[in-house]
């Protein structure tokens, strides 16, 4: 991993894929981020993928033995 | 019973399972039964049970990225068809209504989104 040091109001630039990363604010051990990119850039926190792979995980069925109208009668 | 099925082609697969890229969703017709099974081409036993966000919350409401919208070639939002994943335990289900599962009717293309804000939860509780 590159470690790059920043303040406050200053960017990191990743060149050929046109993204600017400025520290906007850094308080009570959190730091704002401002992000430059393409619009065709998915910038996501990380933690929520992750919530969303184990969710997917969690919500596998098997097709041999799954009754959807005993589901249905349970709502 | 009569069923119409349409086969969906996930570039990434979805989250957890990026090697699965094909699923079949059942649509039975005339019936009050909201879940609908996703189940994998690859591996036909695994499948996952959707349902419309709508059917869980009439005025769901989220923003989709262009390149989301372009990655699976839309052009009219009429084209569009949006399931959410359920997780059914014993004594609950839960609805992933912070990402659905969108497809094209027309390309038959499809990817999970994860919409980043604090709206909706990956577990929302119906029952």
């Amino acid at each position: 991993m590159l470690v790059v040091t920043r303040k406050k109001d200053q960017t990191v630039v990743i060149l050929n894929d046109d993204i600017e990363i400025t520290v906007l604010e850094v308080k009570n051990g959190q730091v704002k981020l401002g992000i430059k990119a393409p619009e065709n850039m998915k910038i996501l926190r990380k933690e929520i993928i992750d919530q969303t792979k184990s969710v997917n995980e969690e919500a596998i069925v098997d097709t041999n033995t799954v009754d959807l109208d005993l589901l249905n009668k349970r709502l | 019973m009569i069923q119409n099925e349409e086969t969906i082609y996930f570039e990434n697969g979805i989250y957890g399972f990026e090697g699965l890229k094909q699923f079949v969703f059942n649509h039975i017709l005339n019936t009050e039964n909201p879940f609908k099974l996703m189940t994998s081409v690859e591996k036909p036993e695994i499948g996952f049970i959707v349902i419309s966000p709508f059917d869980v919350l009439p005025d769901y409401d989220i923003e989709v990225n262009n390149s989301d919208l372009s990655q699976i070639g839309i052009k009219d939002y009429q084209d569009i068809a949006i399931y959410c994943i359920s997780v059914v335990k014993r004594d609950t289900i839960t609805v992933n209504l912070k990402s659905p599962v969108i497809y094209s009717k027309v390309t038959k293309k499809g990817v999970q989104i994860i919409t980043d804000n604090d709206k909706y939860s990956v577990r929302h509780i119906i029952k």
